[in-house]
This record gives C-alpha cells, structure tokens and sequence, in this order.
C-alpha cells in the first residue's frame, strides 16, 4: 500500500472540498486498502495526516478539505486512539461501511421502482445522481437499478435548440397538415420508426429521411390542389428541403420535433409522455427511452427554474420571473416557493412605486427618482414606466449677476442630474417662465453657466432654467430675477498741459451719461459731454482730476435708473522731460537686501521706473506708448520718498542682474529717461572660520545668484580684500585668510556682476578669537651620539622674531616611544624664565646627566608661564631611539 | 621579461607581451561584443571590439616589446591599443614595458574611504598635478563602476561638490558580482634623463574602494588578489569608533557607523591577508609602506594646538615633505595614546617594517549625517594628498624633500 499524494489530492481532497461536509467513507478518507498490515496502516495514517497538514495552509479547495479531516481526524483519535492503527479497526469499518450502502441500495432501489417501475428504464445519469446523493458509488447504482428491475439505458444526445431557424414555421405547418412526426411528413402511412440512436422505419428499413425522399414528397403534394393543408404540407417539405441542402440532419429536425411535442406532458409524467410519443409513431423501446430522458431533463429545469426566479427578481426581471413561476406544473414541487418569492417582490415593488407617487407630489422628484432607482432592482420594466412621469429635479443655487453691458448666470446640476441632463434658460420681463418654451431662449447646453448679452436694460428680468433629460419631464424652473442697469465701459483719460479728456462706451439705450469732476477738495463740478466724450479744460497743472461717470436709463414706466460710478484719475501735465540720470544700488535693511533706486526730478511728469532681464530697446529721449512701457518689463514699486532733493524709490526686487529704465510720462506722452543696471545678490549663509597653524580657512554657503565673493579681513594693523570665485573657493576649499597675533574681522560679501560693474551683497562678518602670542623656536644641541649615553641634549638655543619677556619655559624629557604633548608625568631638565629682545636668541646649557634615560626617550620644550608660542625643532633632534 | 600587474584585473602580466584590441575599423564588419574573460575577472560588461593576442612568429622575440600594431583577425584592421592578456581591458599605452604602482585603499565600513578617495583623487588632479607641474588624469572608462569617466565625474565628484550629497554605503563585494572597479590614474610628468634633458614619464595608479566588510571574509576571492599585488596600502581608520576619541566629541548616533572594536579588527585582518598573500615568514614583518589614515580628523580641530603639525600643511614644494611627515605621524600617535588606542600601535609596530600614521579631512567640517549633507560651506579637504604622497615617494613616482 503505497500513498500517492498527488492522486489522493486529486481524487479526493479537492472533490471533497467542494462539499459541506466529508464523504463518510473512512477507507478512501485515509486512503486505506485493505487487506493491510498493522505496520502499513501506521505508515499510511502518517503520510495521510502529513498531507492534510502540508495542505491545510491554503484557501482552495484542497484546504477546505484537509482543514475538515484533521478536525475529525482528532475527534477520531480521541474515540479510539491507537486502535486505528490496527488492521482489524479498519476492517470493522469495512464491514460497517458494506452494510450501510446495502440498506442504500436498497432505499435507492426502491425510489427507481417507484419512479421508473412503470415504463421499467432510467438513464444511467439519472440513477448515478441519485446514487449520489444516498453516497453511493457508480456501481452501487447499478446494482440498485438491478434490484429494482430496471433496465439502464444510456442518454441520448438530445439536440437542446432547434437544428433548423425556421422551426416554428415548421411546427405550425406540420400541425396544419396533421403531420405528427418528420418521418410521417416524408414517408406517409410508413408506421412505427425508431430514432435515437438513426432513424430506422421499422416496416421497411430501407427508407431514408433524405433529399430524394423529400423531393419525391414535394413532387407528389405539388401535384394535389390547393387545399391548406396541402400547401400547408409543400410548405413543410420545402422547409425539410431547405435544411437538406443546408447540411442539416433530418433525424435531428425529427428528435426535436417529438420532444417539443412532448414537451409539456414531461413535465408531468414519463409514462404519459412515452404514450404520446408512441402515438406519434416512435417505436415503443425508442418512445420509453426518451419519456425517461425528458421527464429527467424537465426535473432539472424545475430546480434550475427556481434559481432563475430567484435571479431575475434581483435583476429587475419581475414579470419574466411571473411567467416562469406561472408555467410550472401545478404539481411542481418548486411552484409554491416560486410563487411566494414573486408574490413577495410584487409586494415590495407596489411599495416602492407608492412612495415615490408621494415623494413627486411633495414635490421631492430626486427622492422619487431614488425610490424608483430601487424598484428598478425588482422590475426595471415598471420602474422605467414610473420614472417616465417623474420630472428632473431644478437646478439648484441659480445665480444672475450684471457684468457690464450683459446679465451672467451661475447655476449646479441638482442630485439626480447625469451626463445626459441638459439645461434650457428662458427670460422673461413680465413674469416667471413657466415651463419651456415660455419666454425668450437664452441658452440651451450642458454647462452650468450662461451670458445673456442682449438682456434688456432698465427692467425686471425673470430668468428661468429647467433641466431636461431624454424619457424625462423637464424639471420645474430654478427662478432669478435682476435689473440690467450697465455702467460705461472702455472709460479713459488723456490728459494734456491743461486739460483732460475723457472717452466711454455707454450701452445703446442710455438715457444720458453724468459726468463730475472733483479736484483739490473743491465741490463736484459737472463736465459738459457730446456723444462718449467729456472735456475738462483750463486746470491747472499737476493738480489731479478725479472724475467720476454714471450712465442714467429710463425704466418702462418713466422712472430714472442709475448706473454704478465708474471711476478715473487723471493729472493735467505738460510734456514730459527724460530723467537725466538713474542711480541704483543694494541696500541691506533688516538682513533683507532691497533695491534702492534714486533720480533728481526734472518736472512735474510721473516718472515710472520698469526693470527687466535685458537694456531697453530705445535708446534715451525715444517718446513709446503706454503700452511699449509697460511690455518692457515690470515697474518697480515700493517705498518712494524725497531726500536731499533726490527722488528715492526702496524695493524689494529678486536676486540676479536687473536693467532699470526711467520712463516720464507727461501731458503730451511718455519719454524714455536713463537706464541703468544692477546687480543684487543675497548674502553669504552660515560663514564659518577654521582656524589652522599659519592661516584660517573662511568658508560659507553660496548665494544661487552669486558667482563671485569679496573676502576682507583685517588684523591689527594688516588689511587685505580679495575677490574670489566659486571655481578658486571649491579648488581651494574654502578662502584662506593668513593669521597673525592678533584678533582678524572677516568680512565675506556676495558679487554680482552688471554692466562691468560689482555689486555686493551685506557682509557676513566674523571675528576670530586669536590672542596675540609671539613665537619661539628653538634647537636642541645633543653631546656626540656614541654609545648609550651619546646623544644626550646638552644647551638649547631659543630665538624669536618678535621677542618675549617673562616666559617661563620647561625643557623636559620622557622615556618611551611616544611624543609627549604636555610636560605632566615627564622628567624636567630645565627650566627657566625667557626674555629676548625682537629677533634676539638665547642660549641654555642643559645638564642631563643627572637623569638616567634610556632609549628610546624624548624631549621637548613646553610654555608653563606667560605668553608664547613655542615652535618645535625637527623631531629627529627631539627624538632619541 | 618586464613584469606588471593589470591596474583593472589585479593579475600579473608581462608587460613586454600585451594583446592587441581592435577598434571595428577594417574593411570588413567587426561588432562590439560583451568580452566573456572581462566579465569574469572585472565584472563589467561593457561591450568591446575583439581582443586578440600578437601574431606568434613577433611574440617569440623575448628581447623587444613586441610589435606595435598587429592586424585584427576578424576585419584586418591595423589595431594599436593595447589590452590585458588575462581581462581583456584596454591598457594605456604607458604600461607597455613598464611598471605601476598598486595603490590599495581599505578600510572598515563607514571610515570614510569612499568621500576620501573622491577628495583625493580630484585633488590630485586639480591642486597636487599643478604643485607637481605633473598631469594626473582618469583613464579607466569606468571607473569605481560608472559606466564613464563622465558619469564617475557626475556622480561622485559633482555629486559631493556640487550638489553637496555624500555618498551612499558602499556595496559589499557580494552586491556587485564580487569584483569592485578601480579608480586608474595616469601620473604623467617630466623626468630628468640619465644622459641630460627631460623626457616625459607616466606612472599608472590604481584605487579600489573596498568595503571593510569584505576583509572580514578571508575567502573573498578579489580581496585577496586585491591585495596580493599592492604595492603599497593605505588604510582608513574611523576616530569616531575609539571609545577615547568620541569621548572628547558630541557626535550624532548617525555620525557612529562603525564598531569600537572594528578599528583594530581591520588592520588585524590586513595584516593576516597580507602576510599570506605576500608570503611573510614567522618573524618577519611585511615590506611594503602602509599608511594608516585617520579621517574625519576635521571633528579634532578645536582640541588641537594651532601649532600641532597635523594643524598645518606641508607647503606647495613639489616634493613630499618627509620631515612634515614625520612630525604629524608622532603627532598622531601621540593622539593614539591620548585616545587610548595604543593597541594599534603596538600591532604596527611588531607586524610592519614602513608604516606612517595621518590625519586627514576629506570634507574639513562635519556633514549633516542624518540628511547626508556636505556643510553649508561645502568640501574643505585638509591634507587628503598627504597619505598617497608618501607612497608615491616610496615608489620613487615623487622626490622626497
């Protein structure tokens, strides 16, 4: 007894998995065949239990199972433990098993008798399933149909759709004609035929249902009058002629005839629908054959019957599911479930259509329209019909808004609205639209936004927009009401050496156009108007003109209606003069660099300053347009005030190279003035300085704008500046500064370049904490270096450039080899106080005898008082190894 | 017979023998390919014309060096460049019939190698060829992997000068198919002749940026090839991982990204491969120069004299400053001592017969390590040059002063 994992996976786990709940057959569960050892039932139970836990772990099919055998596996262990490890248990349930599926043989064979008894055959299918059901195995069923004295036929390929598509045509002349089978309509008066397996007269074996057979039938009916039967009958053959030449099989347009016949009588009864099939001509054992096989197939549709009930009642198919549980026999076991779900979704559905008729009349149309979304769900025919009635929804928030000469309006598609809503906006001036259609189209269009640009003036407007969709009412109007009173447009001012014009655009139906001027806190003085111009003459100049314009309308019943004030400034001013000379530079305020720009003022014109990437393209005292000033770049705004008779502006403008360009605008235009560049650039971030032996390393992060930085530092009374660039700072490492005695103020400033000249950032400023120290070297002189004790030190010479006075100095000695960097644990040799004069030298004698070093050793000078700094000989004269 | 070690392969070649590489220009169609022998040894699988050795009748002559050109097999075209006979890499035509100097750089993971070597070798070729008046220029067209010169320019040195980035961990050898590509540099310069004039003379330096880790792994196949055919060795060293030195900083977590033990476990490594590798009997210490590279010594400055060699530079002699050198050697064992790290010294000592001791700063001011970011004031290298001066003045490339 071997385990085939693979098999019993395939044959058993997965088939098993399928079910609720596990065959009962232990034997084949734990794959065991018997006759078999105690020894091979212990290895196969292991391998088994070893599967269904290498199983167990998943989600399929094989999972399920294995997860339901390892829990009754256990329950099993716990009933009988190791005795299912003993050949004998397993033969016990053999036994067991052998007499329980005897008394289902016997259950089995008694329900075929009861079904089948009377025509004395079922299918092999039919008694498979059933075998099935009681657990029974494929030869259990036989043996059942055997007890019940039965024969087992095989099922037929039954065609399941017409072979031919004019079928009906078919059937409806067959019946005209009293022709109740094919072989009857093709060889009249030819008795009993068999078909199932081919079509076989049984008096004259010999017929064919073919094309000859028909053409001679055709022939013979051609040759009879006009009755309707016999054109009924030609028409038929034809028919069966047709199909011929189309390849098709006549014994199969012969099968699907009698089971249509016998259709109805299946569902009911197999012997009734064998008798009929009898009358029909089919040969007994053929007629008994296919009773069964159709009385078989109609059980199965009763039960597939109730599932599509089920279906269609989800889907909205409530009046197709009707029909179906109406066509049910009346002994159907399924028909009163299938009349009680559609009688339960009928009620559900005549609710739901209740309360979308009171949501509509509240009126609550996206309510009723959701009510019914979810009738749909039950009968998507009655839904639709209902849904037809129900209007769209308005649309909601409407909104209409003068803008100028022309009314705007602003509305939002209402819940309910798709993709197919379209919107219809009316105007009316006497009352609200009512209904599409009503008043003057404005638009009609998907969007949710409309201009009515030839909207009256001076006059109540209704505005209406209703929604409308294809198969739905139109929505009830979303209302606004406004009154168009438009100001002027286009309103400017020209301003001369004393004087100032000003031009409009005033809508076709103003009444008039008002027009004020008010000028050094003096009362509004009416100017005169003619056509869309007014005219301000004798001012005095630089004095500015605010001028104001409103246009006046006359309402339908006479009454004046104002438009709001439009607004415009204008200076009298003579021509102007170009500013001589522009000066700008970055000026630091608060940490912020800002530009600050100044000229001296040559007359009274308004002098804009326009900064851009690029100089100008005209050169100095070119009179441009307003429009050539303002499309050469941007003015420069800011903080404008006087100061020592120079006009300054302070901005703040962004980092990088700008050209600056003075215009004057005077009475008669606008005149070019200087131009001039600049260059601002943020400062230097996060300076920091290293300090080394002989210098300090500066370095700091960069300004995108920069290329270039102005390093400046001073210490005592040295001073040096430098520029360096990016490239020099990174091949550098940073802007090396030299160091002195004294404390060094590093200043970093960013450089930006304009016009060949630099200008810098702020400084970031740095101060170094160096205390001025003089230096001292010295020497070590060693004796001659023979033997163990050569080479002892024996004077030192100090010398310094700058001179000390009162350092006190330790010349000190260590054993070991390595360097001693203070004089702590160390033996001292000398040690004095040190005084030289600027340049000056010292010597010691050292007596080093007294202090037994062996090598390898070291000595070394260190500070112990004062101030100095001491500079090491090389360390081959410190160093004795 | 002149022998050589191929900077690309590590293996030793004589020089006298090199193959021949063709570049596709015959009358007939020579395709590019992916050179099997190159994927084996170096792992890169750049595609090449056909490598093919000299015709057999010129190679006999053991007296010369061979042809200078010998024709393609494939398209006949008259090939002049020259290539290793074990990998296949195109050679610079310097290195027929002579000799290079293998530069090793190891080191524990996170000491720092990979900024360092990036730092030095753009200070080389920027600042050190112009003191030198020598021409120091990349020539592997791949160098430390990149598929490029353009694209080691990109991505390590415009990367940290630049864009300000430092750069990732390095791979472990296992990552990149077990090989790691060098850094080659031509060291190009004029030298006095024996009988009077100058003549140029090219020196090839080779750099490969070797995990720490990697020593750690004795069987590691490259590493010991590797170091097998160095000629001289330099090893980085993390302050940051001796207990005494961190003790005197305040250093981020992220700033410690090696072990305390790691240091001396390293060079302990180093030393067992190299004395293997290089065939050192018992009681012998190993030959060749080790320069023993403290980085990030930056984080020190404030606890140091202003006077202190390692403070200072060397100066701009085109030289090696021996007695400068030898001063911040004491200097930093001095240090070795006041951070408690006499151990490693004491391993020098008895295991090498020429080793130096440096402090370098490959960014001279401390990085945000946790956005792994060079300081505001971007690379400030401090002595970077120092360590591979020493070993080109011991393979007489430089003078001493």
């Amino acid at each position: 007894m071997q385990f085939d994992e693979a098999g019993y996976v395939q044959e058993f786990l997965r088939k098993a998995g399928r079910g609720q709940s596990l065959p009962d057959d232990l034997l084949t569960r734990y794959a065991i065949t018997l006759p078999a050892s105690d020894a091979e039932i212990g290895a196969q139970l292991k391998a088994v239990r070893a599967c269904w836990t290498k199983h167990y772990g998943g989600s399929n099919f094989a999972a399920k199972a294995a997860k339901l055998c390892r829990a009754e596996d256990e329950r099993l262990r716990q009933q009988y433990d190791s005795a299912m490890e003993k050949a004998s248990w397993w033969q016990l349930r053999r036994d067991e098993q052998s007499a329980a599926a005897q008394e289902s043989i016997g259950v089995l064979a008694a329900e075929l008798r009861r079904a089948y008894g009377e025509l004395g055959v079922v299918t092999a299918a039919r008694a498979g399933s059933l075998a099935e059901s009681l657990g029974l195995a494929q030869q259990d069923a036989i043996e059942a149909v055997g007890q019940a004295g039965l024969t087992l036929v095989a099922a037929a390929d039954l065609p399941q759709v017409s072979p031919i598509a004019t079928f009906s045509a078919l059937q409806r002349d067959m019946a005209e004609c009293a022709a109740s089978s094919v072989p009857e309509l093709v060889h009249p008066a030819s008795g009993p035929f068999r078909l199932l397996d081919r079509y076989e007269c049984v008096g004259d074996p010999q017929k064919r249902l073919d094309v000859l057979a028909v053409e001679a039938q055709i022939a013979t009916a051609e040759r009879r009058g006009n009755s309707a039967t016999d054109t009924a009958r030609r028409s038929a053959l034809q028919a069966l002629r047709t199909a011929l030449r189309d390849g098709v099989d006549l014994r199969e347009v012969a099968l699907f005839h009698l089971m249509k016949a016998a259709e109805q009588r299946a569902r009911q009864s197999a012997a009734l629908t064998a008798e009929s099939l009898e009358r029909a001509g089919l040969e007994r054992h053929d007629a008994v054959a296919l009773a069964v096989m159709l009385f078989d197939q109609a059980q199965v549709g009763q039960a597939a019957g109730l599932d599509q009930i089920r279906k269609l009642i989800r889907t909205g198919g409530l009046g197709e599911a009707s029909q179906i549980a109406a066509s049910l026999p009346a002994d159907s076991s399924v028909r009163p479930e299938a009349v009680r779900l559609v009688d339960e979704a009928r009620q559900r559905l005549m609710t739901l259509l209740a309360a979308a008729t009171e949501a509509k009349a509240v009126p609550d149309e996206a309510e009723a329209a959701r009510l019914l979304r979810e009738a749909a769900l039950i009968s998507a025919e009655d839904a639709a019909q209902a849904l037809a009635a129900v209007p769209l929804p308005p649309p909601a928030n409407l909104r209409a808004i003068c803008d100028g000469m022309q009314v705007k309006l602003y509305w939002q598609a209402a819940t309910g609205h798709d993709g197919d809503t379209r919107y219809e906006v009316y105007r009316s001036e006497q009352r609200t639209p009512a209904a599409p259609g009503d008043g003057s189209v404005v638009y009609r269009g998907a969007e949710q936004s409309c201009a009515d640009a030839h909207a009256p003036v001076a006059r109540e407007l209704h505005y209406c927009v209703f929604a409308v969709g294809s198969g739905r009412q139109s929505s009830r109007p979303a209302p606004a009401v406004v009154t168009l009173v438009p100001p002027v447009t286009q309103l400017q001012a020209e301003a001369g050496p004393a004087e100032v014009t000003v031009h409009w655009s005033a809508h076709p139906d103003v009444h008039a156009v008002l027009v004020t001027s008010v000028a050094g806190g003096r009362p509004p003085v009416a100017v005169p108007t003619q056509g869309g111009t007014g005219r301000l003459t004798g001012l005095a100049e630089g004095e500015t003109q605010d001028i104001e314009v409103v246009a006046v309308y006359r309402a339908p019943g006479g009454a004046e209606l104002r438009s709001a004030v439009a607004q415009i400034s204008a200076t009298p001013r003579s021509e102007a003069r170009p500013i001589p000379r522009l000066r700008a530079k970055p000026v630091g305020t608060g940490g912020a660099v800002r530009l600050l720009v100044s000229w001296i003022p040559v007359d009274k014109s308004d002098v804009r300053i326009m900064r851009s990437d690029a100089p100008p393209r005209w050169p100095f005292g070119t009179w441009v347009s307003h429009d050539d000033m303002t499309a050469c770049g941007q003015e420069v705004t800011g903080r404008r005030f006087t100061e020592r008779g120079e006009e300054r502006l302070e901005a703040e403008v962004p980092a990088g190279v700008h050209h600056l360009v003075a215009f004057s605008i005077g009475g008669t235009g606008i005149v070019r003035g200087h131009a001039v560049a600049v260059g601002i650039t943020e400062p230097v971030r996060q300076l920091a300085v290293t300090l080394f032996a002989s210098h300090a390393t500066v370095s700091w992060e960069w300004p995108d704008t920069a290329q270039l930085a102005e390093v400046t530092w001073k210490a005592g009374d040295d001073a040096d500046c430098f520029v360096i660039s990016r490239a020099e700072y990174r091949s550098g490492g940073g802007a090396r500064v030299p160091l002195g005695g004294s404390p060094v103020t590093i200043e970093v400033r960013a450089v930006v370049v304009a016009d060949g000249t630099n200008f810098t950032s702020p400084p970031a400023v740095e101060v170094t904490g160096v205390t001025a120290r003089p230096e001292i070297s010295y020497a070590v002189a060693r004796s001659l270096g023979m033997g163990p004790l050569g080479g002892r030190p024996t004077g030192l010479t100090f010398q310094s450039a700058q001179g000390c006075h009162g350092v006190r100095i330790q010349f000190v000695a260590r054993p070991g080899p390595v360097m001693p960097t203070t004089s702590d644990g160390t033996f001292v040799l000398a040690e004095k106080e040190l005084s030289l004069a600027p340049g000056g030298t010292a010597q010691w004698p050292v007596d080093a005898s007294r202090v037994k070093l062996k090598r390898p050793y070291w000595v070394r000078c260190f500070v112990v008082g004062g101030e100095a700094r001491l500079l090491d000989p090389p360390i081959s004269t410190l160093k004795a190894s | 017979m002149a022998q050589t070690v191929c900077p690309f392969c590590f293996r030793r070649i004589n020089s006298s023998r090199l193959w021949f590489q063709c570049l596709g220009q015959g009358n007939v169609e020579c395709t590019k390919e992916v050179d099997e022998a190159r994927v084996r040894l170096t792992g890169s699988k750049a595609e090449t014309f056909p490598t093919f050795p000299m015709p057999s009748d010129r190679s006999e002559n053991r007296l010369s060096s061979g042809p200078a050109s010998a024709p393609c097999p494939k398209c006949g075209y008259k090939a002049r460049r020259r290539a290793c006979p074990e990998c296949h890499t195109a050679l610079p035509n310097e290195l027929t019939g002579s000799t290079n100097a293998m530069i090793g750089l190891v080191g524990a993971r996170g000491s720092g190698k990979t900024v360092l070597m990036t730092v030095a070798v753009k200070e080389l070729r920027r600042n050190v060829g112009r003191r030198f008046g020598a021409s120091i220029q990349l020539i592997a067209d791949n160098p430390d992997g990149f598929t490029s010169r353009s694209a080691y320019q990109d991505g390590r040195e415009a990367s940290l000068y630049d864009r300000g980035n430092l750069p990732p961990q390095t791979e472990l050898l296992a990552a990149r198919d077990g090989h790691a590509t060098p850094v080659v540099l031509r060291w190009q310069q004029e030298k006095a002749r024996l009988f009077g004039g100058n003549a140029p003379d090219s020196t090839l330096m080779s750099f490969v940026d070797t995990a720490g880790e990697d020593l750690g792994d004795q069987d590691t196949a490259f590493t010991l090839k590797y170091l097998a055919v160095c000629d001289a060795l330099m090893i980085t060293l993390d302050p940051f991982a001796l207990p005494g030195a961190r003790a005197r900083l305040n250093l981020p977590s992220a700033a410690i990204l090696v072990g305390e033990d790691t240091p001396l476990d390293v060079v302990s490594h180093i030393t067992e491969v190299l004395k293997v590798e290089h065939e050192v009997r018992r009681r012998r210490r190993i030959k060749i120069p080790i320069a023993v590279v403290f980085t990030k010594i930056d984080a020190f400055y404030s606890g140091l004299d202003r006077g202190n060699p390692i403070m200072s530079t060397a100066g701009l002699m085109p030289a090696y400053n021996n007695g400068d050198g030898a001063a911040v050697h004491e200097h930093m064992l001095a240090l070795l001592h006041e951070w408690g790290a006499s151990d490693i010294d004491a391993h020098m000592r008895l295991n090498y017969d020429d080793y130096r001791y440096f402090g370098v700063s490959a960014l001279g001011a401390e990085p945000d390590y946790v956005g792994g970011m060079v300081a505001p004031g971007g690379v400030q290298p401090h002595r970077v040059e120092d360590p591979l001066l020493w070993l080109l003045s011991k393979t007489k490339t430089v003078p001493v002063a």
